[in-house]
């Protein structure tokens, strides 16, 4: 009798989001953008997803907004825990809202900092197939790691290199603390300085330039989506 | 990356986007006046210029770029080597390098004449004929080890000639695998979830099957499902998501009433549970011909008048599909049409003769008056 016959399995997908943006005062657009559309975002991806022939069975969201240490103290960055959507939609509306774009000191920002507090994010870790997207909107450079590290609540956890950060990030052959096969990176970033290395470098790593000082005002929300339904 | 600049030889035309691929980003390149696809894929990357190579994790992703190298030379290089013009595919040392990091393949744009999903609505005859096209394009990839394993109506591209027949492109290899070389973990297998056949369904929940050119079979299947009517087999919705699934577990999956009865029976044992049930290419084929020979005499054939000048769409197929056949797999043999001889040429050439004589006649006229 043939093997292949009679057997239910789960090809859904489970699908974890960190949003890392920059709430550092020009980011307005890019903040509107998502808090317009944060009540939409699990109907949306569900729908781009289901045209492609996948399903979500999980979708769960966080946020994470990022500035400059030296320049805004602790508060520099802040995230939120995972949100179960669309249960928790009204959490994850309440929680963009309570973004604010201001502060930020200089031009470049604790870019780096943020994306490593995103790679320990508790991603789920479930049987199922999974994605785990870091989906990062800067309209600025990064500092270098460390840049602030003398401005009180600056994490001691934080990468010393950035090396040390790359190989948070890991490789197929090398992995780092997160799914190798899971793990996505969306920058909608300036093309330079650290950005432009991490694109070039990173594996499973997607930059959509984004000029410098203008909140991400030309990256729509259904780019937005495409990109990340596209790395599911 | 400059936006829009140069990648290695080839002009950026358009922006990078990650539509339709979940491994890659793609644009369209221009080089001495052609256009290109050029896909860079987001895994590996090369480690830095002045990486320290003495550290494990660089030489971790040095090796994997040396493996992954090696492989796409290898797809490529044995593709080329079976392509009769309807494979498209990177070709030549210029057509892999990297890039900014990454790796970037490049083959030639085409732009289809006729949409995938219009297919369906070319004639009986056309739509048969591009099948057989299609067999022996998948014939010749499986003859050489590959399974292509992203068989679908997408990945075929119809363009029409200046005589107005149709000629069948199947393009993107890259998630292809040699046979001696299958992939080990689902995380590196890949295809649209609409055509996985039942045994990849299973590899991907890491059930222990062996994946062969079958899995090409069963989507090939669907895909001439597609060609005929434009839909899937129907199946049981949405219990199950596609058309492998149902399958897998004996659920009702159901033909479309307008395929021939002799399409459908090749179609029914394409779309069987087990590989090893299915057809072989060769078998698809000799099919597709008695499919033909069936449509021969009916009204679903292309007329004598449909053959002539006017609407030449049968002698042109034919002439491309013997030229496939002599150049690649002699699964079956073709018919001979004899080419109409171009006379055009003498016929200048004597009525120029004519005038340089009369000139010459008349100058001597000339000269004697």
């Amino acid at each position: 009798m043939s093997v292949y016959q009679h057997r239910r399995f789960s090809y859904d997908y489970e699908v974890d989001i960190c949003l890392v943006i920059d709430r550092t005062g020009s980011m307005r657009p890019i903040l509107d953008t998502v808090k317009n559309n944060a009540v939409n975002l699990h109907r949306d991806i569900k729908t781009r997803m289901e045209l492609k022939g996948k399903t979500v069975s999980a979708l769960r969201v966080r946020v994470i907004a990022f500035g400059d240490y030296a320049a805004d103290g602790p508060e520099a960055i802040v995230g939120s825990d995972f949100m179960t959507l669309p249960e928790q939609t009204e959490n994850l509306e309440a929680c963009v809202d309570g973004i604010r774009a201001e502060g930020g000191g200089d031009i470049p920002e604790d870019g780096l900092e943020a994306l490593a507090f995103a790679i320990r994010s508790k991603w789920n870790r479930g049987p199922g197939k999974r994605r785990h997207i870091i989906c990062l909107f800067t309209d600025a450079p990064a500092h270098d790691l460390g840049f602030g590290e003398q401005a009180e609540g600056y994490p001691l956890s934080a990468p010393k290199t950035y090396e040390e950060l790359s190989a948070m990030w890991g490789f197929a052959q090398y992995p780092g603390e997160m799914d190798t096969y899971a793990k996505r990176l969306l920058l909608f970033a300036p093309d330079e300085g650290w950005w432009q290395r991490i694109r070039t470098e990173w594996e499973n790593c997607i930059l959509r330039p984004a000029a410098r000082d203008t909140g991400l005002q030309d990256v729509s929300y259904a780019e937005m989506l495409d990109t990340i339904a596209n790395s599911i | 990356m400059s936006e829009l600049g140069m990648i290695y030889a080839y002009w950026q035309l358009t922006p990078f986007t990650t539509q339709g691929s979940g491994t890659a980003q793609w644009c369209q390149g221009e080089r001495d006046g052609n256009l290109y696809f050029i896909k860079e894929f987001l895994s590996p990357t090369l480690p830095p210029e002045g990486a320290d190579m003495n550290q494990p994790m660089n030489q971790a992703r040095r090796d994997a770029c040396i493996r992954f190298y090696k492989h796409m030379r290898r797809l490529y290089g044995t593709l080329q080597s079976v392509n009769n013009g309807c494979l498209i595919c990177p070709d030549g040392d210029e057509e892999l390098f990297v890039h900014d990091g990454h790796y970037c393949a490049v083959s030639p744009f085409i732009t289809p004449d006729i949409p995938p999903e219009s297919i369906c609505t070319l004639t009986p005859w056309e739509r048969i004929v591009l099948a057989r096209t299609l067999v022996l394009s998948l014939s010749a990839v499986h003859d050489a080890g590959i399974v292509h394993s992203d068989i679908k109506l997408d990945n075929l591209m119809v363009t029409r000639n200046v005589t107005g027949a149709c000629n069948l492109k199947l393009i993107d290899f890259d998630s292809g695998f040699f046979t001696d070389d299958p992939p080990l973990s689902p995380e590196t297998l890949h295809g649209d979830f609409a055509y996985l056949a039942p045994e990849t369904l299973m590899f991907m929940v890491e059930e222990p099957v062996p994946l062969t050119a079958k899995l090409d079979v069963f989507a090939l299947g669907l895909v001439l499902h597609q060609m005929w009517c434009g839909a899937f087999p129907a199946y049981p919705t949405p219990d199950f998501r596609c058309v492998g699934e149902a399958i897998l577990e004996n659920a009702p999956v159901t033909l479309d009433a307008s395929l021939p009865e002799s399409l459908a029976d090749i179609i029914v044992q394409m779309l069987a549970v087990d590989p090893n049930a299915r057809p072989t290419l060769a078998e698809v084929y000799q099919q597709l011909e008695t499919v033909m020979a069936e449509l021969d005499g009916t009204s679903l054939a292309p007329s004598s008048q449909e053959g002539s000048e006017a609407m030449p769409y049968e002698e042109p197929y034919q002439e491309a599909y013997e030229d496939q056949v002599q150049e690649q797999v002699p699964v079956a043999p073709a018919p001979r049409i004899p080419r109409r001889k171009d006379r055009s040429g003498w016929v200048i050439g004597i009525a120029a003769a004519v005038l340089i004589l009369s000139a010459l006649v008349i100058s001597l006229l000339i000269l004697k008056g």
